[in-house]
Protein backbone atom coordinates (compact mmCIF):
# COMPACT_ATOMS: atom_id res chain seq x y z
CA UNK A 1 0.00 0.00 0.00
CA UNK A 2 1.36 3.56 -0.55
CA UNK A 3 2.11 5.72 2.00
CA UNK A 4 -0.40 8.38 0.82
CA UNK A 5 -3.38 5.48 1.01
CA UNK A 6 -1.84 4.11 4.41
CA UNK A 7 -2.14 8.08 5.97
CA UNK A 8 -5.62 7.84 4.50
CA UNK A 9 -7.17 4.93 6.14
CA UNK A 10 -5.48 5.65 9.68
CA UNK A 11 -7.09 9.21 9.13
CA UNK A 12 -10.15 7.86 7.72
CA UNK A 13 -10.80 5.05 10.82
CA UNK A 14 -9.32 7.20 13.60
CA UNK A 15 -11.91 9.79 12.73
CA UNK A 16 -14.84 6.77 12.33
CA UNK A 17 -13.55 5.76 15.56
CA UNK A 18 -13.60 9.07 17.26
CA UNK A 19 -17.36 9.86 16.30
CA UNK A 20 -18.41 6.69 17.41
CA UNK A 21 -16.92 6.67 20.64
CA UNK A 22 -17.92 10.64 21.47
CA UNK A 23 -21.46 9.30 20.06
CA UNK A 24 -21.22 6.78 22.46
CA UNK A 25 -21.12 9.06 25.50
CA UNK A 26 -24.10 10.64 24.51
CA UNK A 27 -25.87 7.73 26.43
CA UNK A 28 -24.51 9.57 30.06
CA UNK A 29 -24.81 13.17 28.56
CA UNK A 30 -27.66 14.33 30.89
CA UNK A 31 -30.26 16.99 30.60
CA UNK A 32 -31.02 20.07 33.40
CA UNK A 33 -34.30 19.42 34.79
CA UNK A 34 -37.18 21.86 33.63
CA UNK A 35 -37.11 25.31 35.71
CA UNK A 36 -33.81 24.31 37.79
CA UNK A 37 -33.42 26.95 40.06
CA UNK A 38 -29.80 26.20 40.63
CA UNK A 39 -28.76 26.63 36.89
CA UNK A 40 -28.64 30.73 36.97
CA UNK A 41 -26.23 30.53 39.97
CA UNK A 42 -24.05 27.96 37.95
CA UNK A 43 -24.26 29.85 35.36
CA UNK A 44 -23.42 33.02 37.03
CA UNK A 45 -20.25 31.53 37.91
CA UNK A 46 -19.64 29.34 34.22
CA UNK A 47 -19.94 33.04 32.72
CA UNK A 48 -17.07 34.38 35.32
CA UNK A 49 -14.83 31.63 35.06
CA UNK A 50 -14.64 30.75 31.63
CA UNK A 51 -16.06 33.78 28.91
CA UNK A 52 -13.03 35.79 30.05
CA UNK A 53 -10.58 32.94 29.19
CA UNK A 54 -10.11 34.82 25.58
CA UNK A 55 -12.11 38.22 26.27
CA UNK A 56 -13.54 40.52 28.22
CA UNK A 57 -16.48 39.68 29.88
CA UNK A 58 -19.62 41.18 28.03
CA UNK A 59 -23.12 42.47 29.32
CA UNK A 60 -25.93 40.09 28.94
CA UNK A 61 -27.98 43.36 27.47
CA UNK A 62 -25.76 43.39 24.24
CA UNK A 63 -28.02 40.78 22.81
CA UNK A 64 -31.09 39.58 22.76
CA UNK A 65 -32.39 35.69 23.83
CA UNK A 66 -32.21 34.63 20.75
CA UNK A 67 -28.78 35.56 20.00
CA UNK A 68 -27.39 34.73 22.80
CA UNK A 69 -28.56 30.68 21.97
CA UNK A 70 -26.67 30.95 18.76
CA UNK A 71 -24.03 32.90 20.73
CA UNK A 72 -23.06 30.24 22.87
CA UNK A 73 -23.19 27.40 20.69
CA UNK A 74 -20.70 29.22 18.88
CA UNK A 75 -18.99 29.55 22.19
CA UNK A 76 -19.29 26.36 23.21
CA UNK A 77 -17.42 24.96 20.46
CA UNK A 78 -14.41 27.87 20.46
CA UNK A 79 -13.73 27.27 23.97
CA UNK A 80 -14.73 23.15 24.39
CA UNK A 81 -17.24 23.37 26.90
CA UNK A 82 -19.73 20.62 27.63
CA UNK A 83 -22.77 21.41 26.93
CA UNK A 84 -24.72 21.86 30.40
CA UNK A 85 -21.91 24.43 31.41
CA UNK A 86 -22.83 26.59 27.96
CA UNK A 87 -26.68 25.64 28.55
CA UNK A 88 -26.16 27.23 32.30
CA UNK A 89 -24.18 30.17 31.19
CA UNK A 90 -27.12 30.56 28.56
CA UNK A 91 -29.67 30.55 31.08
CA UNK A 92 -27.77 33.20 33.00
CA UNK A 93 -27.51 35.25 29.96
CA UNK A 94 -31.26 35.27 28.99
CA UNK A 95 -32.23 35.53 32.28
CA UNK A 96 -29.85 38.50 33.10
CA UNK A 97 -30.23 40.50 29.94
CA UNK B 1 -87.92 51.91 47.17
CA UNK B 2 -88.12 53.43 43.83
CA UNK B 3 -90.01 56.79 43.06
CA UNK B 4 -93.59 54.99 42.04
CA UNK B 5 -94.13 53.32 45.39
CA UNK B 6 -93.28 56.50 46.87
CA UNK B 7 -95.88 58.73 45.38
CA UNK B 8 -98.61 55.53 45.72
CA UNK B 9 -97.58 55.97 49.53
CA UNK B 10 -98.23 59.41 49.65
CA UNK B 11 -101.16 59.34 47.68
CA UNK B 12 -102.71 56.36 50.43
CA UNK B 13 -101.48 58.77 53.13
CA UNK B 14 -103.67 61.33 52.14
CA UNK B 15 -106.52 59.58 51.53
CA UNK B 16 -106.41 57.65 54.81
CA UNK B 17 -106.00 61.00 56.51
CA UNK B 18 -109.33 62.34 54.35
CA UNK B 19 -111.31 59.68 56.04
CA UNK B 20 -110.32 60.62 59.01
CA UNK B 21 -111.73 63.75 59.01
CA UNK B 22 -114.74 63.03 57.05
CA UNK B 23 -115.21 60.41 60.12
CA UNK B 24 -114.32 63.14 62.99
CA UNK B 25 -117.00 63.91 65.82
CA UNK B 26 -118.91 67.09 65.68
CA UNK B 27 -117.77 68.35 69.10
CA UNK B 28 -114.48 70.91 69.32
CA UNK B 29 -115.41 70.52 65.70
CA UNK B 30 -113.59 73.56 65.26
CA UNK B 31 -110.41 72.98 66.86
CA UNK B 32 -110.16 69.56 65.46
CA UNK B 33 -110.27 71.11 61.82
CA UNK B 34 -107.39 73.01 62.51
CA UNK B 35 -105.74 70.58 63.85
CA UNK B 36 -106.17 68.47 60.41
CA UNK B 37 -105.71 71.47 58.12
CA UNK B 38 -101.81 71.54 59.77
CA UNK B 39 -101.42 67.55 59.66
CA UNK B 40 -102.44 68.03 55.74
CA UNK B 41 -100.02 70.75 55.57
CA UNK B 42 -97.36 68.89 56.96
CA UNK B 43 -98.12 65.88 54.51
CA UNK B 44 -97.90 67.54 51.64
CA UNK B 45 -94.85 69.35 52.69
CA UNK B 46 -93.58 65.68 53.02
CA UNK B 47 -95.32 64.53 49.42
CA UNK B 48 -93.21 67.19 48.37
CA UNK B 49 -90.29 66.19 50.10
CA UNK B 50 -90.76 62.83 48.54
CA UNK B 51 -90.95 64.22 44.83
CA UNK B 52 -87.68 65.79 45.16
CA UNK B 53 -86.43 62.67 46.02
CA UNK B 54 -88.06 61.07 43.72
CA UNK B 55 -86.20 63.63 41.14
CA UNK B 56 -83.13 62.98 42.46
CA UNK B 57 -83.38 59.33 42.33
CA UNK B 58 -83.94 59.76 38.54
CA UNK B 59 -81.23 61.83 37.73
CA UNK B 60 -78.96 59.38 39.96
CA UNK B 61 -80.01 56.59 37.69
CA UNK B 62 -79.18 58.35 34.87
CA UNK B 63 -75.62 59.11 36.13
CA UNK B 64 -75.22 55.40 37.13
CA UNK B 65 -76.47 54.68 33.70
CA UNK B 66 -73.83 56.77 31.87
CA UNK B 67 -70.72 55.59 34.26
CA UNK B 68 -71.62 52.21 33.41
CA UNK B 69 -71.50 52.58 29.56
CA UNK B 70 -68.33 54.05 30.00
CA UNK B 71 -67.11 51.40 32.21
CA UNK B 72 -67.94 49.09 29.42
CA UNK B 73 -66.15 51.21 26.86
CA UNK B 74 -63.07 51.33 28.83
CA UNK B 75 -63.67 47.69 29.05
CA UNK B 76 -63.83 46.83 25.02
CA UNK B 77 -60.69 49.04 24.87
CA UNK B 78 -58.82 47.44 27.74
CA UNK B 79 -59.35 44.51 26.30
CA UNK B 80 -58.29 45.40 22.49
CA UNK B 81 -55.40 46.87 24.22
CA UNK B 82 -54.17 43.45 25.86
CA UNK B 83 -54.78 41.37 22.26
CA UNK B 84 -52.33 44.32 20.56
CA UNK B 85 -49.86 43.20 23.45
CA UNK B 86 -50.19 39.85 23.26
CA UNK B 87 -50.14 40.03 19.56
CA UNK B 88 -47.09 42.38 19.87
CA UNK B 89 -45.37 39.93 22.19
CA UNK B 90 -45.49 37.24 20.00
CA UNK B 91 -44.28 39.46 17.07
CA UNK B 92 -41.29 40.20 19.14
CA UNK B 93 -40.55 36.65 20.37
CA UNK B 94 -41.05 34.79 16.50
CA UNK B 95 -36.99 34.61 16.55
CA UNK B 96 -36.91 32.30 19.76
CA UNK B 97 -39.83 30.29 18.56
CA UNK B 98 -38.61 29.57 15.17
CA UNK B 99 -36.50 26.14 14.69
CA UNK B 100 -33.37 27.79 12.77
CA UNK B 101 -32.09 30.81 14.25
CA UNK B 102 -29.13 33.47 13.37
CA UNK B 103 -26.98 35.77 15.05
CA UNK B 104 -24.42 38.08 13.01
CA UNK B 105 -21.19 39.19 15.01
CA UNK B 106 -17.81 40.47 13.61
CA UNK B 107 -15.53 42.56 14.23
CA UNK B 108 -13.74 45.28 12.79
CA UNK B 109 -10.35 47.62 13.02
CA UNK B 110 -9.06 50.70 12.12
CA UNK B 111 -5.34 51.54 12.46
CA UNK B 112 -1.93 53.99 12.25
CA UNK B 113 1.45 52.64 12.25
CA UNK B 114 4.95 55.38 12.66
CA UNK B 115 8.13 53.04 12.54
CA UNK B 116 11.72 54.30 11.91
CA UNK B 117 12.23 50.82 9.79
CA UNK B 118 13.44 52.13 6.30
CA UNK B 119 11.09 49.81 4.23
CA UNK B 120 7.76 51.07 6.40
CA UNK B 121 6.47 54.41 6.00
CA UNK B 122 4.63 55.98 8.66
CA UNK B 123 0.56 55.67 7.21
CA UNK B 124 -2.75 54.76 8.52
CA UNK B 125 -3.81 51.52 7.60
CA UNK B 126 -7.54 50.78 6.50
CA UNK B 127 -7.69 47.45 9.10
CA UNK B 128 -10.45 45.15 8.51
CA UNK B 129 -13.95 44.41 8.28
CA UNK B 130 -14.77 40.83 9.35
CA UNK B 131 -18.45 39.55 9.62
CA UNK B 132 -19.45 36.24 11.09
CA UNK B 133 -22.31 34.35 10.32
CA UNK B 134 -23.77 32.26 12.30
CA UNK B 135 -27.07 29.89 11.63
CA UNK B 136 -28.00 27.25 13.81
CA UNK B 137 -30.74 24.68 13.56
CA UNK B 138 -32.16 23.63 16.84
CA UNK B 139 -29.23 21.91 18.97
CA UNK B 140 -28.59 19.70 15.76
CA UNK B 141 -26.04 21.83 13.81
CA UNK B 142 -24.19 25.28 13.16
CA UNK B 143 -22.93 26.88 10.44
CA UNK B 144 -20.17 29.24 11.24
CA UNK B 145 -18.70 31.63 8.57
CA UNK B 146 -16.28 34.34 8.62
CA UNK B 147 -15.66 36.97 6.09
CA UNK B 148 -12.44 39.37 6.10
CA UNK B 149 -13.15 41.93 4.27
CA UNK B 150 -9.48 44.42 3.75
CA UNK B 151 -9.10 47.49 2.19
CA UNK B 152 -5.20 46.52 0.28
CA UNK B 153 -2.33 48.76 0.14
CA UNK B 154 -3.18 49.77 -3.42
CA UNK B 155 -6.65 50.57 -2.87
CA UNK B 156 -8.40 47.82 -3.82
CA UNK B 157 -10.47 45.52 -1.68
CA UNK B 158 -10.30 41.94 -0.62
CA UNK B 159 -12.06 39.42 0.30
CA UNK B 160 -11.58 36.14 1.98
CA UNK B 161 -12.86 33.37 3.66
CA UNK B 162 -11.31 33.19 7.36
CA UNK B 163 -13.57 29.98 7.97
CA UNK B 164 -16.62 28.49 6.63
CA UNK B 165 -17.82 25.22 8.73
CA UNK B 166 -20.66 23.04 9.49
CA UNK B 167 -20.93 22.09 13.27
CA UNK B 168 -22.96 18.91 13.81
CA UNK B 169 -23.54 19.38 17.79
CA UNK B 170 -23.37 15.31 18.62
CA UNK B 171 -23.85 15.71 22.66
CA UNK B 172 -22.64 17.63 25.04
CA UNK B 173 -19.13 16.63 24.62
CA UNK B 174 -18.48 16.07 21.36
CA UNK B 175 -19.32 18.15 17.89
CA UNK B 176 -18.42 17.09 14.60
CA UNK B 177 -17.24 20.24 12.40
CA UNK B 178 -16.50 19.91 8.28
CA UNK B 179 -15.29 22.93 6.02
CA UNK B 180 -13.12 25.36 6.92
CA UNK B 181 -11.78 26.09 9.99
CA UNK B 182 -9.61 28.00 12.47
CA UNK B 183 -6.61 25.94 13.08
CA UNK B 184 -7.35 24.53 17.30
CA UNK B 185 -3.07 24.41 17.34
CA UNK B 186 -2.25 26.73 20.35
CA UNK B 187 -4.66 29.96 21.63
CA UNK B 188 -3.78 32.47 19.68
CA UNK B 189 -5.44 31.88 16.17
CA UNK B 190 -8.47 30.49 17.47
CA UNK B 191 -9.77 32.58 20.40
CA UNK B 192 -7.33 35.90 20.54
CA UNK B 193 -6.35 37.36 16.99
CA UNK B 194 -10.19 39.20 16.73
CA UNK B 195 -8.33 42.45 17.44
CA UNK B 196 -11.10 43.79 20.15
CA UNK B 197 -9.87 40.48 21.79
CA UNK B 198 -5.87 40.89 21.08
CA UNK B 199 -4.01 43.16 24.03
CA UNK B 200 -2.21 44.92 21.46
CA UNK B 201 -2.33 46.02 17.77
CA UNK B 202 -0.70 43.43 16.43
CA UNK B 203 0.01 39.15 16.87
CA UNK B 204 2.86 38.70 18.60
CA UNK B 205 6.41 37.50 16.47
CA UNK B 206 5.84 34.29 14.94
CA UNK B 207 1.74 34.16 15.04
CA UNK B 208 -0.67 35.47 12.47
CA UNK B 209 -0.35 35.14 9.04
CA UNK B 210 3.24 34.36 7.65
CA UNK B 211 4.07 33.11 11.37
CA UNK B 212 4.79 29.48 12.62
CA UNK B 213 1.00 28.84 14.20
CA UNK B 214 -0.84 27.27 11.55
CA UNK B 215 -3.93 29.40 10.55
CA UNK B 216 -6.42 27.60 9.18
CA UNK B 217 -7.42 23.87 7.90
CA UNK B 218 -9.74 22.13 5.65
CA UNK B 219 -11.03 18.94 7.06
CA UNK B 220 -13.08 17.70 9.37
CA UNK B 221 -12.85 18.05 12.86
CA UNK B 222 -13.91 16.73 16.23
CA UNK B 223 -13.66 19.04 19.36
CA UNK B 224 -15.86 19.56 22.77
CA UNK B 225 -14.94 19.13 26.55
CA UNK B 226 -15.86 17.37 29.59
CA UNK B 227 -16.41 18.67 33.33
CA UNK B 228 -14.95 15.97 35.58
CA UNK B 229 -14.32 18.33 38.29
CA UNK B 230 -11.31 20.07 36.25
CA UNK B 231 -12.56 21.26 33.13
CA UNK B 232 -11.15 19.74 30.01
CA UNK B 233 -11.72 20.23 26.43
CA UNK B 234 -10.25 18.71 23.44
CA UNK B 235 -9.86 19.08 19.57
CA UNK B 236 -8.42 16.54 17.17
CA UNK B 237 -8.33 17.19 13.08
CA UNK B 238 -7.55 15.40 10.03
CA UNK B 239 -6.95 17.71 6.96
CA UNK B 240 -5.61 18.89 3.59
CA UNK B 241 -2.75 20.46 5.51
CA UNK B 242 -0.14 23.14 4.76
CA UNK B 243 2.10 23.70 1.71
CA UNK B 244 5.63 24.84 0.05
CA UNK B 245 4.85 28.62 -1.41
CA UNK B 246 6.99 28.56 -4.64
CA UNK B 247 6.77 32.38 -6.23
CA UNK B 248 10.07 32.08 -8.70
CA UNK B 249 11.37 30.45 -5.80
CA UNK B 250 10.83 27.89 -2.88
CA UNK B 251 10.04 30.37 0.03
CA UNK B 252 7.97 29.52 2.80
CA UNK B 253 5.71 26.76 4.29
CA UNK B 254 2.18 27.94 3.88
CA UNK B 255 0.29 27.41 6.96
CA UNK B 256 -3.32 27.71 5.53
CA UNK B 257 -6.31 26.05 4.61
CA UNK B 258 -6.08 24.83 0.73
CA UNK B 259 -9.60 24.04 -0.70
CA UNK B 260 -8.25 20.83 -2.40
CA UNK B 261 -4.84 18.64 -1.24
CA UNK B 262 -1.89 18.67 -3.78
CA UNK B 263 -0.89 15.67 -2.28
CA UNK B 264 -3.07 12.71 -0.95
CA UNK B 265 -1.48 12.88 2.62
CA UNK B 266 -3.43 14.67 4.87
CA UNK B 267 -2.34 16.22 7.96
CA UNK B 268 -3.44 15.41 11.34
CA UNK B 269 -3.47 16.89 14.86
CA UNK B 270 -5.17 18.84 17.97
CA UNK B 271 -4.83 20.30 20.66
CA UNK B 272 -5.49 18.96 24.70
CA UNK B 273 -6.17 21.72 27.50
CA UNK B 274 -6.99 21.08 31.02
CA UNK B 275 -8.14 23.61 33.80
CA UNK B 276 -6.97 22.30 37.12
CA UNK B 277 -8.08 24.95 38.83
CA UNK B 278 -10.69 27.43 37.83
CA UNK B 279 -9.04 30.46 35.75
CA UNK B 280 -5.99 28.48 34.56
CA UNK B 281 -6.03 26.25 31.42
CA UNK B 282 -2.84 24.43 30.28
CA UNK B 283 -2.71 23.39 26.81
CA UNK B 284 -0.44 20.66 24.65
CA UNK B 285 -0.56 21.12 20.64
CA UNK B 286 0.40 18.73 18.36
CA UNK B 287 0.20 18.04 14.21
CA UNK B 288 2.30 16.28 11.72
CA UNK B 289 1.95 16.68 7.77
CA UNK B 290 3.39 15.46 4.60
CA UNK B 291 3.91 18.50 1.84
CA UNK B 292 4.83 17.60 -1.61
CA UNK B 293 8.19 19.15 -3.01
CA UNK B 294 8.04 21.07 -6.30
CA UNK B 295 8.94 19.47 -9.62
CA UNK B 296 11.97 20.83 -11.45
CA UNK B 297 13.22 20.19 -14.46
CA UNK B 298 14.56 17.23 -13.87
CA UNK B 299 15.21 15.10 -10.66
CA UNK B 300 13.23 13.02 -8.24
CA UNK B 301 10.34 15.15 -5.56
CA UNK B 302 9.89 14.09 -2.55
CA UNK B 303 7.97 15.12 0.43
CA UNK B 304 9.05 17.28 3.32
CA UNK B 305 7.46 15.88 7.15
CA UNK B 306 6.07 18.41 9.06
CA UNK B 307 5.83 18.44 12.22
CA UNK B 308 4.65 20.74 15.22
CA UNK B 309 4.47 20.70 18.80
CA UNK B 310 3.20 23.40 21.60
CA UNK B 311 2.25 24.08 25.14
CA UNK B 312 0.31 27.02 26.19
CA UNK B 313 -0.86 28.22 29.36
CA UNK B 314 -3.05 30.75 30.33
CA UNK B 315 -4.14 32.79 34.05
CA UNK B 316 -7.02 34.73 33.40
CA UNK B 317 -9.19 36.08 36.61
CA UNK B 318 -10.99 39.05 37.04
CA UNK B 319 -8.75 41.99 35.61
CA UNK B 320 -5.72 39.97 35.35
CA UNK B 321 -4.85 38.11 31.96
CA UNK B 322 -1.43 36.66 31.58
CA UNK B 323 -0.43 33.80 29.14
CA UNK B 324 2.13 32.29 27.27
CA UNK B 325 2.63 29.85 24.19
CA UNK B 326 5.13 28.04 22.92
CA UNK B 327 5.40 26.10 19.23
CA UNK B 328 8.49 24.22 17.88
CA UNK B 329 8.00 22.67 14.19
CA UNK B 330 10.00 21.03 12.20
CA UNK B 331 10.30 20.56 8.35
CA UNK B 332 12.43 17.61 7.53
CA UNK B 333 14.87 17.26 4.39
CA UNK B 334 13.00 16.67 1.04
CA UNK B 335 13.83 16.60 -3.15
CA UNK B 336 12.75 20.18 -4.34
CA UNK B 337 13.01 22.17 -7.21
CA UNK B 338 14.97 25.48 -5.47
CA UNK B 339 14.63 28.24 -7.91
CA UNK B 340 12.09 28.02 -11.22
CA UNK B 341 13.69 26.27 -14.10
CA UNK B 342 16.58 24.48 -12.57
CA UNK B 343 16.99 20.40 -11.76
CA UNK B 344 15.76 19.74 -7.71
CA UNK B 345 17.93 19.39 -5.33
CA UNK B 346 18.11 18.49 -1.33
CA UNK B 347 16.66 20.84 0.63
CA UNK B 348 18.34 20.55 4.15
CA UNK B 349 15.48 20.53 6.68
CA UNK B 350 14.56 23.68 8.67
CA UNK B 351 13.43 24.30 12.27
CA UNK B 352 11.18 26.91 13.19
CA UNK B 353 10.12 28.36 16.75
CA UNK B 354 8.26 31.02 18.08
CA UNK B 355 6.81 32.09 21.67
CA UNK B 356 5.66 34.88 23.76
CA UNK B 357 4.31 35.71 27.10
CA UNK B 358 1.71 38.69 27.54
CA UNK B 359 0.56 40.43 31.07
CA UNK B 360 -2.50 42.72 30.74
CA UNK B 361 -4.66 44.32 33.66
CA UNK B 362 -7.57 46.32 33.88
CA UNK B 363 -7.03 48.94 35.95
CA UNK B 364 -10.59 48.90 37.43
CA UNK B 365 -9.12 45.94 39.61
CA UNK B 366 -7.49 48.72 41.77
CA UNK B 367 -9.92 52.10 41.13
CA UNK B 368 -13.61 52.98 40.73
CA UNK B 369 -11.85 56.15 39.14
CA UNK B 370 -13.58 57.55 36.19
CA UNK B 371 -11.68 57.22 32.96
CA UNK B 372 -8.69 55.71 34.82
CA UNK B 373 -10.73 52.54 35.81
CA UNK B 374 -11.19 51.58 31.63
CA UNK B 375 -7.34 51.84 31.28
CA UNK B 376 -5.55 48.61 30.78
CA UNK B 377 -1.83 48.35 30.77
CA UNK B 378 -0.17 45.68 28.67
CA UNK B 379 3.59 44.14 28.35
CA UNK B 380 4.35 41.58 25.85
CA UNK B 381 7.41 39.76 24.65
CA UNK B 382 8.17 37.62 22.16
CA UNK B 383 10.74 35.81 19.66
CA UNK B 384 10.50 33.96 16.09
CA UNK B 385 13.28 31.99 15.04
CA UNK B 386 14.38 29.93 12.07
CA UNK B 387 17.47 27.90 11.17
CA UNK B 388 18.01 25.54 8.36
CA UNK B 389 17.27 26.53 4.59
CA UNK B 390 17.94 30.10 4.11
CA UNK B 391 14.78 31.14 2.18
CA UNK B 392 12.38 29.89 4.71
CA UNK B 393 14.57 31.40 7.42
CA UNK B 394 14.62 34.58 5.74
CA UNK B 395 10.47 34.54 4.69
CA UNK B 396 10.10 34.09 8.63
CA UNK B 397 12.13 37.08 9.24
CA UNK B 398 13.14 36.15 12.92
CA UNK B 399 13.40 38.78 15.21
CA UNK B 400 13.14 39.39 19.22
CA UNK B 401 9.78 41.81 20.16
CA UNK B 402 9.12 43.54 22.83
CA UNK B 403 5.88 45.38 23.24
CA UNK B 404 4.39 47.41 25.86
CA UNK B 405 0.92 49.25 25.18
CA UNK B 406 -2.32 51.00 26.97
CA UNK B 407 -5.78 50.27 25.82
CA UNK B 408 -8.19 52.73 27.06
CA UNK B 409 -11.84 49.99 27.22
CA UNK B 410 -14.63 52.06 26.10
CA UNK B 411 -16.89 48.92 26.86
CA UNK B 412 -15.83 45.16 26.68
CA UNK B 413 -15.77 45.00 23.13
CA UNK B 414 -15.05 48.32 22.10
CA UNK B 415 -11.38 49.72 22.62
CA UNK B 416 -8.69 52.33 21.53
CA UNK B 417 -5.12 50.80 21.76
CA UNK B 418 -1.48 52.47 21.67
CA UNK B 419 1.85 50.23 21.35
CA UNK B 420 5.45 50.64 20.98
CA UNK B 421 7.25 47.83 19.89
CA UNK B 422 11.27 47.35 19.96
CA UNK B 423 11.97 44.68 16.98
CA UNK B 424 15.70 43.68 17.32
CA UNK B 425 16.38 41.58 14.22
CA UNK B 426 18.42 38.58 13.97
CA UNK B 427 19.94 39.10 10.41
CA UNK B 428 23.22 41.11 11.11
CA UNK B 429 22.02 43.10 7.85
CA UNK B 430 18.86 44.41 9.09
CA UNK B 431 18.56 47.34 11.27
CA UNK B 432 16.47 47.49 14.35
CA UNK B 433 13.13 49.16 14.39
CA UNK B 434 11.06 50.82 16.90
CA UNK B 435 7.36 51.22 15.87
CA UNK B 436 4.60 52.66 17.09
CA UNK B 437 0.94 51.27 16.39
CA UNK B 438 -2.18 52.45 17.47
CA UNK B 439 -6.10 50.87 16.72
CA UNK B 440 -9.28 51.41 16.71
CA UNK B 441 -11.07 47.74 17.35
CA UNK B 442 -15.00 47.16 17.74
CA UNK B 443 -16.29 43.60 18.09
CA UNK B 444 -19.64 43.01 17.59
Amino acid sequence: MKKANAHGAVLAGLLVALVMAAASFGAWAGEEKAGDPAQFARGAKAWAENCNRCHNVRDPKELQDYEWYVSVTHMRLVAGLPGNVARDILAFLQASN
Amino acid sequence: MDGGRLTVAAVACAGALLVAITAAPSEGHAQSNEELLRRIEAMEQQLQGMKRLEQELEALKAQLGSAQTQAREAQEQAVAAQQQAVAAQKQAREPERADAKWHLAGYAHTDFRVSDLGSETDTFLAGAFNPIFHFQYKDLALFEGELAIEVEDDGTTSLEIEYAAIDLLLHDNAAFTAGKFLSPIGQFQTRLHPPWINKLPDAPAGFGHGGVQPLSEVGVMLRGGFDFGPMVNYAVFGGNGPRFEFDGELEAVELEGFGSDDNSDKSIGGRIGILPIPHLEIGGSYMTADLEGVAGTSGRVTEGEYTLWGVDAAYTRGALDARVEYLDAEVDSFFSQREAGEPTELIPSTDFEAWYAQVAYRLSGITDMPYVRNLEPVIRYGEVDAEGFEHFVEHTVPEDRLTLGMNYLFAPSVMAKLAVSWRDFEDPDAEDATEVRGQLAYGF
